[in-house]
């Protein structure tokens, strides 16, 4: 449904992703793994502006592209709306409730009627199994709260693609949990996932598709199943070994 | 020496016209310096090439330097610089016609807008990144998420400062009387002036400053209440 062909992302002389193409298909749960610095949050931040690429395409299955390194405003602002972003560390606006937070870009971007926009707000909020905290402001919720309220705030339009940069590694052990099984549900829902974590039973379990980086490149594109049994890079098994520290004690 | 209370009257009533000068010249160079210093906040964040070090050099030329004497220089070597030019571009204004009250009012509102562009700096640098780029990401335009998400953010750092911003500008708003504007000040010294009274003019100066201080100090804890009671659940 969408494809990055020949990203490229340099921080001053540091060439942070080089020369990378991914397609993302409709549907797909894509979690993209790699050692740290490797450059995934680059790239999810490139794919939504908050980076400017020096190089690379933006294209969509229904047509039109638009280039990462001279995309316009209006081009920026028309391509954010087919994704939908959540932080590491949640960045809930702290002067809205839970569901202002989830109406605000529904109301003041996309314009929609506020009753309308509260009442997507509201299934959003329903969604993530906080229908009852709407009126919470950030600092009266829980940090897996949090963090439900900003997987609302990303899906309560619909984008195409939601992109998640470790949604849960800031939150305390005890409260992973909650946050993975709402994402899990939106995977049984179909919703299209591009999502960095090192949870590797997610990845396991729920992900259709990992993509392994490495150095600003991927190495390895494959299924779970594949991927976790026998990875064909020796990169990628030195990584499994350190995350899972019974990996290559057993084979499937 | 004993204290003249019958000139203390006269001269407070004598006083009064010069009060709304006084406000005047604090409401327009905050009503001035309110946007224009944000403005400069913002510009000197996003470090834009070549306007960001011009604005911090013009903030730190008017932080930096004495208030009377900014007045002088504006006051004696702006007109010279004027009249040479209107006179070489063939504009009949006389610049020593003009009311010396404009010059005050460019002035202050200049130093003031270097004042709040300083206050609002800080305060912009409370409101962490992540919070504009959630914006961004939920479609909102810079401009938006400025207006609607930073900014009501900022405020709670900003408020104090900017009321003790306000208090000063009134205390110095005195200086106009420099610049050749009759103020209360001025008006003061001139009415302590004809019997030389001026213990009781000058104890005069102090009350009405008072007095419009806590005016100033009242109106920013009815604004700052207010904007609480808007947020009230969020103070938690
Ligand atoms: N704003 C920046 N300025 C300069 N260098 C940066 C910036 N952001 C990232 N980098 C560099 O880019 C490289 C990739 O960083 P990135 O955050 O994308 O890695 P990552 O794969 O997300 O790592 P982690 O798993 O630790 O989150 C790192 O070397 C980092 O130092
Ligand atoms: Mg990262």
């Amino acid at each position: 449904m969408l494809r990055i062909s020949h990203l490229s992302k340099s921080f001053g002389s540091n060439q942070v992703i080089k020369d990378l193409s991914i397609d993302i298909r409709q549907g797909d749960v894509t979690v993209l793994l790699g050692p740290s610095g490797c450059g995934k949050t680059t790239l999810l931040r490139c794919i939504d502006f908050l980076e400017r690429a020096e190089s690379g395409t933006l294209s969509f299955a229904d047509g039109g592209a638009v280039e990462f390194a001279t995309a316009a405003k209006k081009e920026i602002a028309r391509c954010r709306r087919r994704f939908g972003f959540v932080f590491q560390n949640h960045n809930l606006f702290s002067n809205k409730t839970a569901l202002e937070n989830v109406t605000e870009g529904l109301i003041v971007a996309r314009r929609i009627p506020k009753p309308e926009a509260v009442a997507i707000g509201r299934e959003a909020l329903a969604r993530v199994g906080l229908a009852n905290r709407e009126d919470y402001y950030p600092n009266q919720l829980s940090g897996g709260q949090q963090q439900r309220v900003g997987i609302a705030r990303a899906i309560a339009a619909k984008p195409d693609v939601i992109l998640l940069d470790e949604p849960t590694s800031a939150l305390d052990p005890e409260l992973t949990g909650e946050v993975l099984d709402v994402m899990k549900a939106l995977a049984e829902d179909g919703v299209t996932m591009l999502a960095v974590t090192h949870e590797m039973t997610f990845a396991q379990d729920v992900a259709k598709r990992i993509v392994f980086m490495d150095g600003g490149v991927i190495i390895e594109d494959s299924t779970p199943r594949a991927f976790f049994a026998k990875p064909r890079e020796e990169r990628a098994r030195q990584f499994l070994k350190r995350l899972l520290p019974n990996y290559g004690e057993y084979t499937i | 020496m004993s204290f003249d209370l019958d000139f203390f009257a006269r001269a407070a009533r004598a006083v009064l016209p010069g009060i709304p000068l006084t406000l005047l010249v604090v409401a327009f160079s905050l009503a001035v310096a309110l946007p224009l210093g944000f403005l400069t906040a913002v510009a000197r964040a996003k470090r834009v090439r070549a306007l960001s070090p011009a604005l911090a050099f013009l903030v730190s030329l008017m932080r930096g330097t004495p208030m009377i004497v900014q007045i002088y220089v504006i006051y004696n070597a702006l007109p010279l610089m004027l009249s040479a030019f209107f006179r070489k571009a063939g504009i009949g204004v006389n610049v020593f016609d003009v009311d010396p009250l404009l010059y005050a009012l460019f002035l202050f509102s200049l130093n003031t807008t270097a004042t709040l562009s300083e206050v609002f700096r800080s305060a912009l640098s409370t409101v962490g990144a992540g919070q504009m780029e959630a914006a961004l990401t939920c479609g909102l335009s810079e401009a938006q998420a400025y207006v609607r998400i930073v900014v009501p953010q900022m405020m709670r750092a900003a408020s104090a400062p900017l009321c003790n911003a306000a208090v000063e500008l009134l205390k110095n708003s005195s200086l106009v009387f420099y610049m050749g504007v009759r103020d209360l000040m001025g008006i003061i010294k001139t009415e302590a002036g004809i019997g030389y009274n001026y213990f009781e003019g000058y104890a005069l100066a102090l009350v009405i400053y008072l007095i419009l201080c806590f005016g100033v100090q009242g109106i920013f804890r009815l604004v700052e209440r207010r904007a609480k009671r808007g947020r009230a659940a969020q103070a938690a």
